[in-house]
């Protein structure tokens, strides 16, 4: 993939982020009837139930965002064919079974898997 | 007078009568001047001269002062002496400058370090080597390119004055590396092309008569390309010609994230033989 599509994704997962990120405070923060009752199991359960696809969305975005940025820290730090192929695949693995394991959360709230 | 001293190298002492028909100097300055040998394997010292300064006095002025009357081992490359031809290059009291374009009263300290520019490898004292500035230079194609016609030709291309205002600011570039040296980036990547480059690229790029922004923009975007550009703006800071490297970066990226379709569209002014052609003269 170009470079110009990979930073595409990564403006628009930035923009995203910010947008959904807000969205997952306010939820936290507001849902339930109030900052008392946003931490109580209930209350939990139900965002995590009903704003579930959302989650999962900002779980994708925020896991390309941090791991391609990070990819970028790095191959600016150091240069060498090697080392960025090295860096680019460990991160890909790491960001897959970041998402991997952030779905399985978001299934087990949504009641898919036990 | 003030003494002239050498620190770490040769003392040589200051002769005031060397001053007869120079004038009144305003005041005496302390240089503090960067002192590197490969052949020595001293590594790197500061050498420390006190030179007189007289109205108008530039950065140039003073180290070749300093060469011809104090020690004549310093090393410093220049040519024009007019901040055209892009060779004195160097960075004093932390800030890239010509040296010289720089009046020393200007810059109202009484100590200057001088030292070579960043991020490209010292060839002696405040010489730096540019083999890898104008490698980086020549990979963005710094020339028109034309698919349609032979560039050889003797025939003019078509060009309106509204269409020369989009890069007459990039060709004002002189590489003298001063963007280069200041740039972030380039200091930690040393594969990333540069701020120098990128803005030339854009200089063809935006020129009406030129073809060859496909094969630019492959080079252009690339990992070590234009979105490794943090947007300091250091590059347009330190430009001694008022060429504006970090806006040109923006604009590519612009280009190839929102206006590939321009990109695309683009066609090349015609020169006066195709002009003709397309429009033939009653």
């Amino acid at each position: 993939m170009k470079e110009s599509k990979v930073m595409l994704i990564q403006y628009l997962t930035g923009a995203f982020i910010i947008v959904l990120g807000a969205v997952h405070f306010a939820l936290l923060t507001f849902a339930g009837g109030g900052y008392d009752n946003a931490l109580k199991f209930s209350t939990v359960v139900f965002t995590y139930t009903a704003y579930g696809l959302a989650f999962e969305l900002l779980l994708a975005a925020l896991t390309f965002h941090v791991f391609n940025g990070f990819r970028k820290v790095l191959t600016e730090l150091h240069q060498g064919r090697t080392y960025e192929r090295a860096v680019t695949w460990a991160l890909a693995l790491a960001g897959g079974a970041t998402f991997l394991w952030g779905t399985r959360t978001v299934l087990v709230f949504l009641g898919v898997i036990g | 007078m003030a003494e002239g001293q050498a620190v770490g190298r040769v003392e040589l002492k200051f002769d005031p009568k060397i001053l007869e028909g120079l004038g009144k100097p305003l005041k005496t300055v302390t240089f503090k001047v960067y002192r590197f040998d490969p052949s020595r394997g001293e590594g790197v010292t500061y050498s420390t001269y006190q030179v007189p300064i007289f109205r108008g006095t530039t950065v140039l002025d003073a180290l070749l002062y300093i060469k011809e009357r104090m020690d004549p081992s310093l090393t410093i490359r220049y040519s024009c002496r007019m901040a055209v031809c892009g060779s004195c290059g160097m960075v004093v009291n932390g800030k890239e400058m010509l040296a010289c374009k720089t009046q020393v009263e200007g810059l109202k300290s009484d100590t200057l370090v001088v030292r070579p520019m960043h991020n490209l490898p010292v060839t002696r004292d405040l010489v730096t080597d540019f083999d890898a500035f104008f490698k980086k230079h020549r990979a963005v194609l710094p020339y028109i390119i034309r698919e349609d016609v032979d560039v050889n030709i003797d025939r003019e291309y078509q060009q309106r004055p509204e269409e020369v205002v989009d890069y007459l600011m990039f060709a004002n570039c002189i590489k003298c590396g001063l963007c280069y040296s200041a740039c972030p980036t380039s200091a930690t990547d040393e594969m990333f092309l540069g701020p120098q480059a990128m803005s030339q690229a854009f200089r063809y790029v935006a020129d009406s008569r030129d073809d060859g922004h496909r094969q630019r923009m492959d080079v252009l975007d690339s990992p070590h390309g234009i979105w490794n550009c943090h947007f300091a703006g250091s590059c347009s800071d330190v430009c001694p010609k008022g060429v504006d490297p970090a806006f040109a970066i923006q604009q590519l990226k612009g280009l190839l994230i929102f206006r590939s379709g321009y990109l695309k569209k683009k066609r090349p002014a015609p020169n006066v033989q195709q002009k003709r052609e397309l429009v033939p003269e009653r």
